[in-house]
């Protein structure tokens, strides 16, 4: 479309896409076209495909690479995911296998405790065979008091104070 | 503020061979070369749509690949019954959308007091509507539009499309759409008037 066209057209008030085509491509007629329409103004930023900085293939490449960083985001998510319900499955079969062998070892009844004359008879040779300790002490110093002591039984207390012992034994 | 490196792209075309439902399809069966595929188809839509809404080229690439990796997460949300572009603008509305009102509120207390100023040189007497000195102008002029309404404005004015495509994206009725435009205008023209006398004295009122 030429100047003078687009001009006629424009001034008519005949807006289609080539006259956009025109005022977006053609400097020399804005002016005019904003005289007529205020809004042209504006309307001459539009149109043209704009390309981001650094071109279309490094573009499309950094969003692909951050795609790829989201994928891997989302794979070790899914692994941390997978990784806690192991935790869990394991601390679980733990918490019940320690539940069942504690249900198992518990006492299952009333615990009798029976005294039958084969057991008194396997305990009391034992007792008969002890032998009372005696031991003898000599002490220049010493003070040695003996208690009184049940003549029924054969169960001597002797107290004995001697400075020279050792404070500790 | 506007992306001074930016590269404009004409007439760059694929052979679009496949059609962006079989791509997709491709997509939830695991193949990422489909994906590839439509990213590249794709970008240059989504980065248009994000810079104008933004009006920062670094903001707007990271919006972008926000976008994209949004959109391989939802794909299995995509009803194919309707437009692929359709659901991928909504999409990259949503996210410009938060995106400029988390940065609205960060910034609210700087922009308020700025003012920039008409650059235009006596050389530039022959091309007074340079590209970057309108992107300016635009920038400040929508910086009091609400995310949505300035969504809007640019997908109507600048990406020209319908009210009723619009309203489809957005997920409401057209009327809402006419709405927000309406009010668009009328707050930009407040502001062009405010901050740029010069280029208000073209904004006449019209019915």
């Amino acid at each position: 479309m030429t100047c003078e066209t687009f001009r006629s057209l424009i001034v008519s008030g005949e807006a289609s896409p080539e006259t956009l085509a025109h005022l977006r491509g053609c400097v020399n007629c804005v002016e005019l076209a904003v005289e007529v329409d205020p809004e042209n103004l504006f309307r001459s930023l539009g149109g043209t495909e704009l390309m981001p900085a650094g071109g279309v293939d490094s573009f499309v490449d950094g969003v692909m690479q951050q795609l790829q960083l989201r994928k891997a985001e989302v794979v070790i998510g899914r692994g941390a995911a997978h990784s806690r319900l192991y935790r869990w499955a394991v601390a679980a079969v733990l918490v019940i296998g320690i539940g069942a062998a504690a249900f198992m070892s518990r006492p299952s009844g009333v615990v009798s405790v029976v005294t039958t004359d084969a057991a008194v008879e396997r305990v009391m040779p034992v007792v008969e065979s002890s032998r009372p300790v005696v031991e003898s002490y000599e002490g220049a110093e010493a003070t040695i008091i003996e208690l009184p002591s049940d003549p029924a039984s054969d169960m001597q207390i002797v107290m004995i104070f001697d400075e020279s012992l050792p404070a500790d034994l | 503020m506007m992306g001074a490196d930016l590269r404009l792209m004409k007439n760059i075309q694929e052979p679009e061979q496949v059609d962006d439902r079989q791509l997709v399809a491709a997509v939830r069966q695991g193949d990422a070369g489909s994906f590839e595929t439509l990213v590249r188809r794709k970008t240059s839509k989504v980065y248009s749509l994000c810079y104008r809404v933004i009006g920062n080229a670094e903001d707007a690439k990271d919006v972008s690949q926000v976008v994209f990796l949004k959109l391989w997460e939802n794909l299995g949300k995509y009803d194919a019954q309707y437009a692929f572009d359709t659901w991928l603008y909504r999409m990259v509305t949503n996210v410009a959308i938060d995106f400029l009102r988390n940065r609205q509120s960060r910034e609210a207390a700087v922009n308020s007091n700025l003012r920039l100023v008409k650059t235009v040189t006596d050389a530039d007497q022959g091309t007074m509507f340079q590209k970057k000195e309108v992107e300016k102008v635009f920038s400040d002029v929508t910086a009091t539009l609400s995310p949505k309404q300035k969504a809007i404005f640019v997908m109507r004015e600048m990406e020209d499309l319908p009210s009723v495509e619009i309203s489809k994206i957005l997920g409401c009725r057209e009327s809402t759409v006419r709405n927000h435009l309406f009010n668009a205008r009328k707050t930009m023209q407040q502001q062009l008037q405010k901050k740029y006398p010069e280029y208000a004295q073209l904004w006449k009122e019209r019915s």
